[in-house]
């Protein structure tokens, strides 16, 4: 009898209004990739409103979001199957102008005839421009669709985004996916620090901490470069850094595993490339004079790669312990630039603050309590670094 | 027939794990971290606390009483038309509240999985695989949420162990939180145990004493189970703590499945694991739900005199149904939960109490016959 | 009944006693065998299988012998019987009328299993079984000789469930034969059997077997009491009884266990289960029968014990796959995209570009033929079965893909659930998740994900909640067993399995005591250099 009567409700939902969710997979519009961009031309006609009257925008202003699509029957089944043709051709790109995201991404709509879903979105790009102008309202979109995941990856282009999603790796059928992998690999392989569109609303979020986002440009329509780091106040970006300075902030922050090259010069035209392994950063917070203080100690395990010339040899504790004082120098100068950078632009992407916040709760309950005052306190924040390099190989060669 | 109708400690330790650990332990990260920050974790170890000693309350209650049900030995305490009146409260606060963790967990579904799929289709489809399942023996009950004990606590803690990598344990400090006085926690402590994870998983221990083997069985199997729910669910917060840090938990609903999604196994075919948690969030909405009406209806029989609890799974589907679907949206939801919560403490925490305590005090006991 | 008969006067079949007491009153004079005779005459009016011929006893005395041709063992009466009974005796041994009966039994007939029988219904039912009848014409009493012949196949491998290392040997629809084989393996003076005769026409014999001082002794009553209580005109195969006996008929889950093999028979005899013979079925019944019993064989006890594990969670695996993949792909392809991997959602969108229908109706289409093409074969004559089998899977399905009429995705889905079904030991298990696995598909296709885990609920609580004889039906995994887990979800090593299943309460709950294996090392050199010595001095 339970049988009879639960299926006959099943059947009669299934004959009354049929299946709400059903929407085949090839039948969505599924956007892997999104890039978004301050917008040069107008609105079109939008569903969303009258044309013609005056909403309110956000502090972006009008905002064109390009998105690519997968299109179905393009990605050949098999991966031998060379016939395919080009992987631009597996994508489709459209682009749509709004007043908003959403207001876009219903604009885009209009393009399609199928439902947009988010539900495959691998990577969303912004332009230099949006970042600088402050990325709030698009967090407040992402947020809100609950489609989007927080594995997905979020960078900045320094030149227009858009033209992330027309670039066509050679690589991989898929652009985007080739994308994601740059992303992915860089961060196996250490050269990245792990930052994805979650963990980097957790540091926009947090009170003592500020985002940070890979920063790529596209080259010749086809190479995708990752050309440091974007760092954000709040939600604006503020400054950027160089490529080789990712491998610092990753020693600041202790990113494992190492992975990242420093090539410096030892004694006269005397080269040595080094290569990380393992970093270990210690913070040590003090309060002085109801201030506090910072001493960062950074270590940082590797192995030398290549050496520049014949005339030097590594086959004596000594030279070693030497390139390892040369390093050690060159560590602290370049975290200590690295630091006054971000102090300088009030961006403390290495969340101090948290740990200050952590520390000290009565300080921060009394003087920070809010993200904007610690950006003032941490402008002119003490901090002190220490580098303390190990080498534990020197490869195959003897000498 | 050859199965003597009793349960185990074990049993009823799982009864009490799958019961307490349930959709509201979703949100239960962000109620909990509203008021103190990252005190949160430490309010939710009070809130548990706090269970823990409701739990044994009740333990000890029926241990006295060991074949009688509850709403027999309360009115042999306080005269039989006081316990009837509360027998009767206690029915509509568990409606009440079965209702609102059914609406919670379709708000979850819904935003999760089935946007365009009414609410109603939702709630009433697993309702209804409730008050099938609820049609079992106590004994078969207890089997039930056996079965289903390992398929909710090992993913929780696979899940804790994953997210391991991204935990930053200075999310976590400083342990009492910022901004932390004595009236923030005490309204966060009430909060948290007024979130109805708690309540059913206390009380579901007054239905099912009667039919477990001994007095050493109920005891200890109650204390394991608050202990293990207790643990999961603070391993589950704190891990969710840890990864997200105060500020941004309080920017989404549930934080438990936003982490829960936010998985990732290293292996690229694994990359959406978040249909295991899926899965773990809908196994433990129907225990919870199953022990609430399973609950509300013995309850219900002994209050209006049946011999058994099968009318009742019937009458009882439209009430909670119509109770789910009265709240407009999910804000009003919460609000009413909060409400409705907060005032229960008196009903399943105090009144279990008194109880106890006027047991103690005539020395009545049911166990000398 | 049976005892009134000594009476003098002869109490006859239940319809025409009226009727013959008139007759009895009147013939009082005739001879009561010559009455009895015609009695059956009348009974066996018009079936010209039934044969009466009449002879004289030792040359003196009329008689009469009746049998059914077709169920007698011809020989048997002409050389062990007719011989010599028609024989005149020796004269001066010569038996007089008061001794004839005495006589006979003691001197003439040499056959075990004779007996005199008062009453014309078990007259009747003795001749139905195939027994000859002696009718002395003076005599009350009337002598059965068992002359049965049993038709019987010969004891070979049963097709259902073949083995590749165990016994060759498999029930045949003889009880007779089939008791042997277990009697055979079981050498023990616990060894029980009751019979009892079910069905209204066929009278069939159905036998309870069991290890008296293993098995509950309430498990054995409520089996009887369950068997007593069936009410029906025929039983021609097992089945009819599993359909009576079992706790809820209404599950798509078989609760009783069958069984051709005698080992596993005995197998679970030795665990403290009852099996139920029935005559004329090559299957026997084991009761009570649990989940985890449906997907074990009696393979993974000859095998070493962690092959036989991992066997055993692949057959599980393959059960489940049946079960739930064709249900999980309309899922994840139609309602949540978004939980598959984005590499491989890019190559299932391409696959199922252009397929007119929604994954719901594809996946049912397909099943569909799936069920249609797996009946259709089931029946066939082997050789031509396998071809089909190729035409249905190979060219439909190519045929089916590159005609865009489904995505090749799908083909994979339903041909990993078909072979899943293939993989489990029980075909009435496999059947039943068979089965169950549409209106999971149905409700999968209204709600999506959250529609196939409401089914998965309450397929599981279905499971949980039912009953074998009173054994939870999912028994060592709930309620949890852990002596019983060792052969549930692993094989134990057979040493490490001490103790009977607790669910079944045998009475001897210890399989074995102690087990210590004391292992020599013979061929050693060491050894042999020592040997050596040995032997010269």
């Amino acid at each position: 009898m339970k049988y009879m009567i639960s299926l006959l409700f099943g059947l009669g939902l299934f004959v009354l209004t049929g299946c709400w969710d059903r929407d085949e997979i090839e039948d969505r519009s599924t956007i892997l990739g999104l890039a978004i961009d301050i917008a040069e031309e107008q609105e079109g006609s939008s569903p969303n409103h009258p044309s013609g009257i005056d909403v309110p925008l956000s502090n972006l202003g009008m905002l064109k979001v390009t998105a690519q699509l997968a299109i179905p029957g393009k990605v050949p089944l098999k991966g031998g199957d060379s016939s395919g043709g080009e992987p631009a051709d597996s994508v489709w790109v459209v682009e749509a102008v709004g007043h908003t995201i959403g207001d876009a991404m219903q604009n885009l709509q209009q393009h399609l005839a199928h439902k947009i879903f988010l539900g495959h979105l691998k990577i969303v790009i912004l332009s230099e421009e949006v970042a600088r102008k402050g990325i709030g309202p698009i967090n407040e979109y992402l947020r809100r669709v609950p489609d989007v995941r927080r594995t997905a990856w979020i960078a900045v282009n320094g030149d227009d985004a858009a033209s992330t999603m027309e670039a066509s790796p050679k690589m991989e059928r898929v652009p985007t996916l080739y994308l994601t992998k740059v992303f992915e690999e860089s961060v196996k392989v250490g050269k990245f620090p792990e930052h994805n569109l979650g963990l980097f609303w957790v540091a926009t979020s947090d009170k003592g901490r500020d985002g940070y986002l890979p920063y790529i440009r596209v080259e010749e329509g086809e190479h995708i470069k990752i050309e440091g780091m974007a760092y954000f106040s709040g939600d604006k970006m503020v400054g950027k850094t160089e490529p080789h300075q990712i491998a610092y902030f990753n020693g600041l922050t202790e990113q494992n595993p190492g992975g990242s090259t420093a090539y410096f010069p030892f004694k006269e035209n005397q080269g040595i490339l080094f290569q990380s392994i393992k970093r270990k950063a210690n913070n040590e917070l003090k309060m002085k004079n109801g201030e506090p203080k910072v001493d960062v100690t950074v270590r940082v395990e590797g192995e030398i790669r290549e050496k520049s010339t014949n005339a030097l040899k590594l086959d004596n504790p000594g030279t070693i312990e030497s390139i390892e004082k040369t390093f050690n120098q060159i560590l602290e100068k370049e975290f200590a630039t690295l630091i006054t950078e971000t102090q300088e632009k009030g961006s403390d992407i290495f969340g101090i603050g948290e740990y200050v916040r952590g520390k000290f709760p009565d300080y921060w309950d009394k003087e920070v309590q809010t993200g904007e005052q610690w950006k003032e306190i941490y402008k002119n924040l003490e901090i002190t670094v220490t580098g303390k390099s190990k080498i534990l190989r020197t490869g195959l060669k003897a000498q | 027939m050859r199965f003597q109708k009793q349960i185990t400690a074990a049993q009823v330790m799982m009864i009490i794990a799958n019961t307490t650990i349930g959709v509201s332990v979703l949100a239960l990260p962000r109620i909990a971290t509203e008021k103190v920050n990252t005190g949160g974790f430490f309010i939710t170890f009070i809130g548990l606390v706090i269970a823990f000693i409701g739990c044994i309350i009740i333990a000890a209650l029926g241990v006295r009483f060991p074949k009688k049900t509850f709403i027999e030995y309360s009115s042999a305490l306080i005269s039989k038309p006081i316990s009837m009146a509360i027998g009767m409260l206690l029915i509509v606060y568990f409606i009440l509240l079965e209702g609102f963790i059914l609406r919670e967990f379709g708000e979850v579904m819904n935003h999760s999985l089935l946007d365009k799929t009414p609410i109603f289709v939702t709630i009433t489809s697993m309702i209804i695989v409730i008050a099938i399942t609820s049609r079992n023996s106590i004994t078969t009950f207890a089997h039930i949420q056996y079965y289903y004990f390992p398929f909710i606590v090992i993913p929780i803690f696979l899940m804790v162990l994953i997210s391991f990598s991204k935990m930053e344990i200075v999310h976590l400090k400083p342990f009492l939180g910022n901004n932390a006085n004595v009236s923030n926690y005490l309204r966060g402590v009430h909060s948290v145990i007024g979130l109805p994870f708690i309540q059913i998983g206390t009380f579901i221990l007054t239905i099912i004493i009667p039919y477990t083997k001994s007095k050493k069985h109920t005891v200890i199997g109650s204390i394991l189970g608050i202990l293990v729910s207790g643990i999961t669910i603070l391993f589950a917060v704190g891990v969710t703590m840890a990864v997200f840090g105060a500020e941004e938990i309080k920017k989404s609903l549930w934080p438990m499945f936003v982490l829960a999604r936010m998985i990732q196994f290293p292996a690229e075919m694994l990359e959406r694991v978040d249909i295991v948690f899926i899965v773990v969030w809908i196994f433990s909405a129907f225990t919870t739900l199953l022990s609430g009406y399973v609950l509300i209806a013995y309850i219900s029989g002994k209050v209006f005199g049946f011999n058994d609890h099968l009318p009742f799974t019937i009458i009882l589907l439209p009430i909670v149904i119509l109770v789910a679907l009265y709240p407009d949206n999910i804000q009003q939801l919460y609000d009413y939960m909060e409400w409705v919560g907060k005032g229960g403490i008196l009903l399943t925490f105090l009144y279990p109490l008194i109880l106890l305590v006027l047991s103690l005090a005539r020395k009545k006991r049911g166990d000398h016959h | 009944m049976g005892k009134k008969a000594s009476r003098k006067t002869i109490k006859l079949g239940n319809k025409s006693v009226k009727n013959n007491h008139e007759n009895v009153n009147e013939k009082k004079t005739t001879e009561p065998g010559l009455q009895m005779l015609m009695e059956l005459k009348k009974q066996f009016k018009g079936d010209d299988d039934f044969v009466v011929y009449e002879f004289s006893l030792f040359g003196q005395y009329s008689a009469t012998i009746v049998y059914l041709t077709s169920m007698v063992d011809k020989e048997m009466i002409n050389k062990d019987i007719m011989k010599v009974l028609s024989r005149i005796p020796n004269p001066n041994k010569n038996p007089n009328a008061p001794n004839l009966k005495k006589y006979i039994q003691d001197h003439v007939l040499y056959l075990t299993g004779t007996k005199e029988e008062h009453e014309l219904s078990s007259i009747t039912n003795g001749v139905l079984q195939g027994k000859t009848a002696l009718l002395v014409h003076s005599f009350e009493s009337v002598f059965l000789f068992d002359t049965y012949k049993e038709n019987q196949r010969s004891i070979t491998e049963p097709e259902s469930e073949q083995v590749i290392r165990g016994p060759r040997e498999g029930f045949i629809e003889s009880i007779t034969a089939n008791i042997s084989l277990l009697r055979k393996r079981l050498p023990t003076a616990d060894f029980r059997i009751n019979y009892h005769s079910v069905g209204e026409l066929t009278k069939s014999k159905v036998a309870i077997v069991y290890l008296d001082g293993i098995v509950n002794g309430r498990l054995v009553k409520e089996v009887k009491r369950r068997l007593d209580q069936i009410k029906i005109d025929r039983i021609l195969d097992s089945g009819y009884i599993e359909q009576f006996i079992e706790d809820n008929p209404r599950s798509p889950f078989p609760q009783v266990r069958n069984t051709e093999r005698p080992d596993v028979a005995v197998g679970n005899l030795a665990e403290g289960r009852v099996v139920i013979l029935v005559d004329g079925s090559p299957n026997v019944l084991i009761v009570p029968a649990t989940f985890n019993t449906f997907y074990q064989t009696s393979e993974d006890y000859n095998m070493r014990f962690i092959m036989a594990t991992l066997v055993r969670w692949i057959r599980l695996a393959a059960l489940l796959f049946s079960l739930l993949m064709p249900s999980l792909y309309v899922a994840l392809i139609s309602f949540h995209p978004e939980l598959i991997p984005t590499s491989f959602a890019v190559a299932v969108m391409s696959g199922r570009a252009g397929i007119p229908f929604p994954a719901v109706v594809e996946v049912f289409l397909m099943e569909g033929a799936m069920e249609v093409l797996r009946e259709a074969t089931i029946r066939m004559p082997k050789q031509i079965g396998s071809a089909l089998s190729i035409v249905g899977v190979l060219v439909v399905g190519d045929a089916a893909v590159s005609a865009g009429f489904v995505s090749p995705i799908t083909v994979v889905v339903i041909a990993l659930t078909s072979i899943g079904s293939f993989a489990t030991p029980s075909y009435n298990m496999a059947i039943g998740f068979r089965m169950v696995r549409f209106p999971l598909l149905l409700i999968t296709g209204i709600l999506g994900f959250y529609g196939f885990i409401l089914g998965v609920l309450l397929i599981n609580n279905h499971l949980i909640s039912l009953k074998s004889f009173g054994v939870p039906y999912m028994a060592p995994v709930t309620p949890m067993n852990f002596g019983g887990i060792k052969d549930t979800l692993f094989r134990a090593p057979l040493h490490a399995m001490k103790d009977r299943p607790e669910y079944l309460l045998p009475i001897r709950k210890k399989r074995i005591q102690g087990n210590q294996l004391n292992k020599g090392n013979p061929l050693q050199p060491t050894q042999s250099k020592e040997n050596k010595r040995n032997d010269k001095k």
